[in-house]
């Protein structure tokens, strides 16, 4: 969770990614930022999201990321 | 729609390209991202470097310029066109159609086809398609398809989710009869229902409503409403399904594929989408959004002109095209490719 944050916040380091709201919706982040995330995490875990899992609702929290990296992992 | 031709032929084709070339530190300079975040950028989307035709160019003064040049080094007859097909979002005038104007440079014989036509990202798929379709006419000679646009020079440089990727190019090609009588495998999509998701209302002659408005309502209205989840989402779900209908209309294996030539949005999508297929990515160009921008109409045979130049002169390739995006549509063509007459770049003055 905390590898999670730190990229979240290398990517938007103006939040802190703490508080519990829809990253999305909130603001936070935007379609690029989302894009970049996968770039990101697909280095850091060493996985291949797949381009049909890049959906808003999975990249809305830190624990909606988590689930994505383990079905990466699972695919990959 | 499906349906298939033979015994046609793509004999060459010349792109076209601005002089102005911006580099991404270039465009850095212009948004308000960081140092760190337009690196990131540049690495998440692949961008390098793009082209924009300087602002006083319009597509028939383009088209006319490298006509002029295939004329000159007898890569083309005047003699043997027999239409000339325009598909570009930005002709010259509403009316006459862009390929009038270009006809009447040349003084073409009253004869000759001419016809516009407006598909955007799948322009030179579609476009094929309405060569094939003349090519049908037997006294046919040779079809002169010209895509692309002038679309890039009027755009807003501090706007991230469009300049960089944005680039003019404008691509002719030839397309005739053959004797070899090859299948070409053409198939259509239109997801009509889903149209917002790219909308370019300017120019139009629709007088928005209130609602319409607001939902287009992020860019000024003489630029393009993306919705990029929606379009993205469209990639990579409904585009995938339709590059396999296609393969199985033409009973072609993906591994028999030689190349996969796509519309090239960015590399991103175009490389997830080779992992969606599971085709390997030396088979599928994703760089021309890297080295010119996203040029519209004219991706793919730019795509065939960088990468394929000097192989496809001697060589031959069965391929697949794909262009898609606007509409929502998709345009899938499986055929040979090969043994062209030309295959060049040219860096113009425009």
């Amino acid at each position: 969770m905390e590898e999670i944050r730190a990229i979240l916040m290398d990517v938007r380091p103006e939040y802190d990614f703490l508080n519990n709201v829809d990253f999305i919706e909130y603001g936070m982040l935007d379609s690029f930022d989302v894009l970049t995330l996968v770039t990101e995490i697909e280095e850091k875990f060493n996985i291949r999201i797949d381009g049909g899992d890049i959906l808003p609702e999975n990249f809305c929290s830190i624990g909606a990321i988590e689930n994505l990296i383990l079905k990466s992992k699972q695919n990959t | 729609m499906k349906t298939i031709f033979y015994g046609k032929k793509i004999s060459g084709i010349l792109t076209l390209l601005p002089e102005i070339e911006y580099t991404f530190e270039d465009d850095m300079k212009y948004n308000n991202l960081s140092v760190k975040q337009n690196q990131r950028l540049q690495k998440t989307m692949g961008y390098d470097k793009h082209r924009i035709f300087k602002s006083d160019t319009f597509v028939s003064k383009v088209a006319v310029f490298g006509l002029k040049y295939l004329f000159e080094k007898n890569l083309l007859n005047k003699d043997d066109i027999s239409a000339v097909i325009v598909a570009t979002t930005t002709p010259d005038f509403l009316m006459p159609p862009t390929s009038n104007l270009i006809a009447s440079e040349f003084d073409l014989d009253n004869s000759v086809f001419c016809m516009d036509t407006n598909q955007q990202c799948a322009g030179f798929t579609n476009g094929l398609l309405q060569t094939f379709m003349l090519l049908n006419n037997d006294n046919m000679k040779k079809i002169v398809l010209i895509t692309g646009d002038v679309l890039a020079r009027d755009l807003d440089r501090s706007n991230t989710n469009s300049y960089p990727l944005s680039g003019d190019a404008i691509c002719i090609t030839i397309v005739e009869n053959c004797d070899k009588k090859l299948p070409i495998y053409f198939h259509s999509i239109i997801d009509a229902i889903s149209y917002e998701a790219l909308v370019y209302p300017s120019m139009g002659f629709r007088i928005l409503t209130e609602e319409e408005r607001k939902k287009f309502s992020n860019n000024p209205l003489n630029s393009i409403h993306m919705d990029g989840q929606a379009v993205f989402q469209y990639v990579m779900q409904n585009v995938p399904l339709y590059i396999n209908q296609t393969l199985e209309f033409s009973n072609a294996l993906k591994d028999n594929i030689d190349y996969y030539l796509f519309h090239q949005p960015n590399k991103f999508m175009v490389d997830k989408l080779a992992e969606k297929l599971r085709v390997p990515k030396e088979k599928v160009p994703s760089n021309v959004v890297t080295y010119y921008g996203n040029s519209n109409s004219s991706t793919i045979p730019v795509c065939i002109s960088h990468n394929l130049k000097d192989k496809i002169l001697k060589n031959n390739y069965k391929c697949m095209l794909a262009g898609f995006g606007a509409g929502l549509s998709y345009s899938g063509i499986i055929m040979d490719l090969g043994n062209f007459d030309f295959c060049e770049k040219i860096i113009t003055n425009f």
